[in-house]
């Protein structure tokens, strides 16, 4: 007679695990500010004997790196969580916003508006985010109706074929619309696609903040539907999951997520691929924990990079993109080796 | 008679453009323990799936007891069908009794976790599965025979009236065959579970079934009990192959073997 040992999913073990991944936020976010080119002194930043005008240590800290920081905190943490869904949905361990051409539409949306010189405001969102956003879609809506079919089960093979063609795609149409572009719009266009998080501010940070929280809560609320779907899509239709709403739902608010920050920081590669994989091998594959735990470790992952990044050899600062893909690089090729041994 | 509680009227369905399933009619009754037999690609698997909701027919209606498939809220109906497919490919490391507490979704609202009352089922459905130690392996590292006895402890949780089964038996050898089967039947005999099972073991069709129902190329060839279903002539032009029938000594039941021509 074996006794029974069912993994508990209990609110308990959900509120613990999640209680270590946001201690080990909150310290990459308290230490990260202190690390830098320049030397300061916390004590000299938060006096209040000084001036703020005249306190360089307070401009360095609470203008220069913690909106930066933010920021960085932001754009890791929507890269995994899309990153995760990505995955969920397409059930595959490869789909990433990179892999499935996703940051290109961005990018290609982005950029598009760059060149147009289009400045508008939609419900707050300024035209290039908006333009992100609409890339992304277009996108993701590619793939999937490339690997849509009626029997409703996507292979692994077809997947990643369809996003690296969708992603060549939009990448030859960003080139397109460079080479089109006059000096300035060109030097902009450029900036933008080097990616980065060093140009910024509090008011970019609230702006990007907003449809992040929205994707996320939704892509929360969707958590054990996406859990279904990525054991297998017919089963969790059979199980009460209405799976074309769900995978519409959740490709939607992921996409929402990814093409807001990429508006803002560029396309930054393979956080949204290898975190996930990284929290899963910690936590398991369940999307209640998978989703907010890869937000905080995207979070805290991005920031370490990019505290690398500014100081691996200051006073140069190099793009936050050449750390992650440095990083994520050889773990994509070691991931596509094991899948291959099976 | 009492009223069907599965219903296909005329359904036809097609994958790309040749019909599958074409124009098919049947009724299912609370209760029955029945056999889907047909050569490869005769259409076994997709009148399951349309019997499930997985698939929507293009022609022709599904109806569970009064209402067809489609009025019923996906959650609902997972809560009286239950439908397991054929192989069971995981993309992400889900252990056992992750698996098993899925099929728990349909008594979930959004945002919640399984409570003791879920556990509970769960943990009944794998005792009667024979599962209970296999709860903290991965799904992906545990033999065929099991993993089909892990997802038919998930179906049980689902506490369906309707279970659907794709090939339960056909990956597996004779051990593993009887023990998923005798679990099927007892869920059949003990908690009145009607059971559709495709398969392709004629003589396992006939110990266990009471109704077969023979598929060819879309349509349904045959209708009725082991007896009636599994008739010489009617299996050679199925199969199209030179059999002979046999009866096994012990139970009266049936045994198909090829005829000593076809082997060469």
């Amino acid at each position: 007679m074996h006794t029974l040992s069912l993994p508990m999913m209990n609110r308990k073990r959900y509120f613990s695990t999640l209680a270590w991944f946001t201690i080990f936020f909150l310290a990459t976010l308290a230490i990260a500010p202190l690390i830098g080119a320049t030397r300061i002194s916390l004590t000299k930043a938060l006096s209040s004997e000084i001036n703020f005008a005249d306190n360089v240590d307070a401009h360095i800290l609470f203008l220069a790196r913690l909106p930066r920081i933010l920021l960085a905190a932001i754009t890791g943490a929507s890269l995994s969580v899309a990153g995760a869904v990505f995955q969920a949905i397409l059930r595959n361990d490869l789909a990433a916003p990179i892999t499935l051409g996703v940051a290109s539409g961005a990018a290609f949306g982005a950029v598009l508006a760059i060149s147009l010189g289009l400045s508008f405001t939609v419900l707050g969102f300024s035209s290039i985010s908006f333009a992100a956003f609409l890339g992304a879609i277009l996108a993701v809506t590619l793939v999937f109706s490339l690997v849509k079919t009626r029997q409703g089960e996507m292979p692994t093979s077809i997947v990643l074929l369809a996003g690296v063609t969708v992603n060549f795609f939009f990448a030859a149409l960003v080139m397109f619309i460079h080479y089109l572009s006059d000096v300035t719009q060109s030097f902009r266009i450029v900036r933008w696609l080097m990616g980065g998080l060093d140009i910024t501010d509090y008011q970019t940070v609230f702006s990007v903040s907003l449809p992040v929280i929205i994707g996320s809560v939704i892509l929360m609320v969707i958590a054990r539907d996406l859990n279904l779907i990525s054991s297998s899509s017919q089963s969790a239709m059979s199980r009460g999951v209405d799976v074309p709403k769900i995978q519409k739902v959740g490709l939607i608010s992921a996409s929402l997520v990814t093409g807001s920050v990429v508006a803002v920081s560029g396309p930054i590669g393979f956080v949204g691929l290898v975190v996930p994989h990284i929290v899963r091998l910690l936590i398991g594959p369940d999307q209640r924990i998978l989703i907010p735990a890869s937000m905080l470790f995207g979070a805290s992952f991005l920031i370490i990079c990019d505290t690398v990044a500014r100081t691996v050899i200051a006073p140069t600062e190099i793009p936050v993109g050449v750390i992650t893909a440095m990083i994520g690089g050889p773990f994509f090729v070691w991931l596509l080796r094991r899948k291959r041994q099976g | 008679m009492t009223n069907p509680i599965l219903q296909l009227q005329d359904v036809s369905f097609a994958y790309h453009r040749d019909p599958v399933v074409k124009a098919v009619s049947l009724e299912v009754e609370t209760g029955e323990f029945i056999g889907v037999l047909g050569p490869n690609g005769s259409g076994k698997s997709t009148l399951l799936k349309l019997l499930g909701g997985i698939l929507k027919p293009d022609s022709g209606s599904v109806m569970f007891r009064d209402k067809g498939l489609n009025d019923y809220k996906r959650k609902i109906l997972a809560q009286s069908i239950a439908w397991l497919p054929q192989e069971h490919a995981m993309a992400f490391s889900f252990r056992v009794a992750e698996i098993v507490l899925m099929g728990r979704h349909p008594y979930l609202s959004p945002m919640t976790f399984e409570g003791q009352k879920d556990f509970d089922i769960a943990d009944q459905a794998m005792r009667t599965t024979e599962t209970t130690h296999l709860s903290e392996r991965q799904f992906s590292d545990i033999s065929g025979g099991e993993k089909q006895r892990v997802m038919v402890a998930c179906a049980i949780t689902q506490e369906p009236e309707v279970m659907l089964l794709d090939e339960p038996t056909t990956a597996l050898d004779i051990k593993y065959q009887l023990e998923i089967i005798n679990i099927l039947h007892r869920l059949n005999r003990n908690d009145g579970m009607t059971l559709l099972l495709a398969m392709h073991d004629l003589h396992l069709a006939s110990k266990y079934c009471r109704r077969l129902i023979l598929i060819d190329n879309g349509n349904i060839v045959k209708d009725g009990t082991p007896e009636e279903v599994l008739q010489k002539d009617i299996l050679e032009s199925v199969y199209g192959v030179q059999l002979k029938v046999i009866r096994d000594p012990d139970d009266g039941s049936i045994m198909i073997s090829p005829e000593a021509s076809c082997i060469r």
